[in-house]
């Protein structure tokens, strides 16, 4: 007996009824068909079950229960989560971010300020740190371009040599089969005069010379000319844009004649597009090399016995490096000027930069150093932001709460919270953008940075930029969301104090990270300070003050005599000197071997007159016999104390032998530097030659004259010209100061000095930043304890010191920290100079007083303001 | 006094579940076969079921499901019991009909008193 009802019916009743009310109707229905079966027999009951069924066809029926009882709530939560890019709460995240922005001008203002200079700062000095480690990779052959190097034992010192004689790499091109390539190149002599006419003529540096596959090889890009033509025959003469506009306006200036050095015509044969910066070849102009002994007496000597040239080869793809440097050894056999002892290497073009020998070794470590301080100062930028967000957060709290009591998720209120923080590093990042490309140009100059403004157009510079503010907007965005989303809401809504606390270790951590940097940079900064006031105020040995040089032309000779004269006349006899040196810059240097000692040493060889030693405030140890009688009337061959030291000689020179083989002993004078203090004072050789001498002028000279303390410069200068230009010159006025040579010799320390006051000012900033926007919120969430205090009577000053002695506590313990990590550092570069100071314990003691000085400072501002505030006000809002 | 209203088929019913909740049988059939037995009306399960749920909207009724039974196919009964709102709505009612029963049945009492009070 079938007792099951009809299942079309039951069919029917799954299909239309809501699905949560399935089972007690049907069960109902089914208990209600079992007893109709009994009691009216099956057809009946079907029939009946039928009517049932359709008579559940009611809107009630069809809707599902809606009732609140605890079971149901959750199944109606789990229906209602909301996908997290749900476009309304995500219109809801962006007004409230605006108006958290908009609302606290202050604080957003610093955040924002913070960040922006912090990243504008760390992106610059990456900009730069790229810069130097991408030199030469954009040549077509970069990859296989190598530079050879002859590197020969002088004594116990390797002395590497990157220049090397025409002959060798035209040798090696021939005799190696390897070699596809070879480009000779130099950057010339120093200064060159150029004439295209009477308008326009002007001295130049860094007017080269090199072979006319320097054009492939490097991928010079030209404006005008032919590139397969420009430098193949010699005469010819290329020119970057700048020296073209110069010369010949915005006109082509192909085909047109340049006048070298005077007398030797050359036709502009192309002008290049601006040579990229990161490049260790630069030039202004090129010269074919062809051409160079057409080009007059000292050229042409250059050329035929001078080892002047960098010699670049390119190698097939195939080749070995260590085979051609073995094969490099023999091709030396075939030519003139060989050094027998001399090996050679091949450098890699793109390692030349900063991995060259004979390259400055700390020009890596100090690229790492300034991605260090990069690194550092966006830190500081990022956890100035963490620290102020969070400290704000707790102000939110609220919003927290009741976000979550109504249903808000964790996930959400993360995302509401990150939302905010990519809002706020995306403003601060298009500022920074802005900023790094309106102030590129002035940063470069004040840094003394060669660097190109094509930097930023790059692909890399984007990526940085790119990566930087994702990890930023990561980081900075990360902890206050996950900070803020976990306050339980029945905490905060209940409005207890605990959550206050919440990050305050962190946010002292912080402070403390943040004053220990700037602390560090200043104590390095004023270190830096020091040394470079000692180096500029030392006693040389020689008094360098009010002194010009007046560079003589080589061809100048004949007329020489009277223009000294003249000279001598006009500033007084002993106010003026002659010399072949250029004091403070390049000095020629010789190895002599000490015929006691047997020591190879590289001695300082200079050529002077005799009022030099007067005029120049130099100390004599042993005088020449008669130097005090008349004028000098052979030459004399003067050393210093450093000379005789070496070469072991005490007591009287004059009655021992010399110290070099084949020379005398005629005076000694007592040490003076003529190079900079980065090294002890160099063994030096002074030929001291009479007033009618020739030789002093061979390589050009320079007449030496001190201007009286009280003279107006620019007169007197004026008036040094109208006599030279009396003497008919060859070549243009040209003039410089010895201070001002002097200083250039730390031209590297000097843009050290002002990159880290800058960074010094900067983390300074930043971490006051951090202070103010700390105290405010701190004398905020105490407004009502120093209302109280205030009224059971606590002073102004009690007040002022309670609100700022924790901060203090902070800034004394970055002190702490940062003066022996400082010490060290500085104490490391330090050892780079042969004369440095002792840190002595006050510029740490005026490090930290400083730092507590401007730290009061800032939170002074808060503090007063929140101790004078009458309590009345204070304690009646609630 | 102010309460939800309550109409009379949805007060029988209410009153059929007070009945039922004690012998833990007040669901969906028992409801009906009882309110059928008790008045005499063709009641149909539909019905009951809507004025269980209108019952259950307004609070006066809350249910949770029972256990499972061999007849219903294995399937669980909602045992249905009276809110304290819903007792109260039964006695508010309750004594509202008394009140006025007191008065059919005594008239001069009640006008009486007033009167007296009056006087």
């Amino acid at each position: 007996m079938p007792k099951t009802p009809p299942k079309l019916a039951d069919k029917l009743l799954r299909f239309f009824l809501a699905d949560d009310r399935l089972e007690e109707v049907q069960g109902d229905l089914h208990e209600e068909y079992r007893w109709q079966v009994n009691r009216v027999g099956e057809r009946r009951a079907r029939w009946r079950y039928w009517r049932d069924v359709l008579g559940f066809m009611k809107p009630f029926a069809i809707k599902p229960r809606q009732v609140n009882n605890t079971q149901n709530y959750r199944r109606f939560a789990n229906h209602s989560i909301t996908t997290f890019p749900n476009p309304i709460m995500l219109r809801n995240y962006f007004s409230i971010a605006f108006r958290q922005l908009w609302k606290n001008p202050l604080f957003s203002s610093l955040n924002i300020v913070g960040l922006t200079v912090g990243l504008a700062v760390s992106t610059f000095i990456a900009l730069y740190v790229w810069h130097e480690f991408h030199y030469d990779r954009f040549e077509p052959f970069a990859n296989r371009t190598y530079r050879i190097v002859s590197a020969s034992k002088y004594g116990e010192n390797e002395v590497s040599f990157p220049q090397l004689h025409h002959s060798f790499g035209s040798e090696a091109k021939r005799q190696i089969p390897e070699v596809e390539e070879l480009v000779r190149f130099s950057n010339g002599f120093g200064d060159v005069i150029l004439q295209s006419d009477q308008n326009h003529r002007f001295k130049e540096t860094n007017i080269g010379y090199a072979d006319a596959s320097i054009i492939p090889v490097m991928g010079l890009k030209f404006l005008y000319g032919d590139a397969k033509t420009a430098l193949s025959e010699p005469g010819r003469i290329i020119l970057t844009r700048q020296l073209a506009e110069k010369y010949f306006g915005n006109q082509n200036p192909v085909g047109k004649s340049l006048v070298f050095d005077k007398h030797f015509p050359l036709t502009v044969s192309g002008v290049l597009d601006d040579l990229p910066t990161n490049s260790v070849i630069q030039f202004n102009g090129l010269v074919s090399l062809a051409s160079m002994p057409t080009l007059g007496d000292r050229q042409r000597h250059f050329y035929e016995s001078a080892g002047f040239l960098s010699t670049f080869l390119v190698l097939r793809p195939d080749a070995r490096v260590s085979d051609i440097e073995k094969k490099l050894v023999t091709v030396k056999a075939g030519i003139k000027f060989i050094d027998m002892s001399a090996n050679y290497f091949l450098e890699a073009l793109p390692t030349l930069h900063l991995d060259a020998r004979g390259a400055q070794s700390d020009a890596r470590q100090s690229l790492y150093i300034l991605l260090t301080v990069a690194l550092v100062i966006l830190t500081l930028a990022v956890i100035n932001y963490i620290s102020l967000t969070t400290a704000r957060a707790t102000k939110r709290s609220r919003e927290v709460g009741i976000r979550k009591a109504i249903g808000g998720q964790r996930s959400e209120l993360i995302g509401q919270f990150f939302l905010e923080s990519f809002l706020t590093t995306t403003l601060a990042f298009a500022l920074s953008l802005a900023l790094l490309q309106a102030l590129f140009p002035w940063a470069n100059q004040a840094l003394n940075l060669q660097m190109d403004n094509r930097v930023l157009a790059q692909g890399p510079y984007w990526a940085l930029m790119l990566g930087l503010w994702l990890i930023c907007s990561l980081l900075a965005g990360g902890y206050p969301a996950l900070l803020l989303s976990g306050f339980r809401p029945a905490v905060v809504l209940k409005g207890s104090t605990n959550w206050r606390q919440s990050g305050v270790g962190v946010r002292r951590v912080f402070t403390t990270v943040q004053f220990t940097a700037s602390i560090g940079l200043l104590i390095c900064s004023l270190v830096l300070y020091t040394q470079m006031r000692f180096l500029r105020t030392r006693n040389l040995g020689l008094n360098r003050s009010q002194v010009v040089a007046l560079q003589i032309d080589n061809e100048m000779t004949p007329q020489f005599t009277g223009l000294r004269n003249a000279v001598r006349q006009w500033a007084g006899e002993g106010n003026v000197a002659t010399t072949n040196t250029r004091l403070f810059s390049n000095a020629m240097t010789m190895f002599m071997k000490t015929e006691k000692t047997k020591k190879q040493l590289m001695v300082n060889a200079i050529e002077v007159d005799k009022p030099f030693f007067a005029m120049m405030g130099i100390q004599w140890k042993n005088r020449p016999q008669g130097w005090e009688k008349g004028p000098v009337t052979r030459e004399l061959t003067v050393y210093n104390q450093t000379v005789l030291k070496e070469a072991g000689i005490n007591g009287n020179p004059s009655q021992q032998p010399a110290p070099f083989k084949g020379q005398s002993t005629d005076g000694v004078v007592v040490d003076f530097h003529i190079n900079s203090l980065h090294g002890a004072v160099s063994p030096m050789m002074l030929t001291v030659v009479s007033d009618t001498s020739r030789s002093i002028l061979a390589n050009g000279g320079y007449l030496l004259v001190r201007l009286n303390p009280q003279t107006n410069v620019p007169d007197a200068l004026d008036q040094l010209k109208q006599l030279y230009d009396q003497a008919h010159p060859t070549a243009p006025f040209d003039y410089y100061f010895l201070d001002d040579a002097y200083n250039k010799l730390y031209a590297k320390e000097e843009r050290l000095m002002r990159l880290f006051n800058g960074f010094t000012a900067l983390t300074l900033l930043v971490a006051c930043l951090g202070l103010l926007g700390l105290m405010t919120f701190s004398v905020e969430v105490r407004t009502k304890e120093i209302g109280v205090r205030k009224v059971l009577g606590a002073s102004v000053t009690g007040i002022v010191v309670l609100l700022s002695k924790d901060f203090l506590k902070l800034v004394l313990l970055a002190i702490l920290i940062a003066s022996p990590i400082a010490w060290w550092a500085m104490n490391q570069w330090l050892q780079h100079f042969a004369y440095k100071i002792d840190m002595a314990w006050w510029i740490f003691a005026l490090a930290g007083g400083l730092a507590v000085a401007i730290a009061l400072l800032t939170i002074s501002f808060q503090s007063i303001k929140a101790a004078l505030m009458n309590p009345v006000k204070s304690l009646r809002s609630e | 006094m102010k309460r939800s209203y309550l109409g009379e088929f949805e007060e029988i019913v209410l009153l059929t579940v007070a009945v039922l909740e004690l012998q833990k049988q007040a669901y969906g059939v028992a409801i009906t076969h009882e309110i059928i037995e008790q008045t005499g009306r063709s009641v149909r399960l539909n019905q009951i079921h809507a004025a269980l749920d209108r019952l259950e909207d307004k609070g006066m009724v809350k249910s949770e499901m029972g256990e499972p039974t061999a007849e219903r196919g294995g399937r669980r009964k909602r045992l249905f019991t009276v809110t304290a709102y819903g007792r109260r709505t039964l006695q508010d009612i309750q004594e509202v009909r008394v009140s006025f029963w007191s008065r059919l049945l005594n008239p001069l009492n009640s006008i009486g008193q007033r009167d007296w009070g009056m006087g």
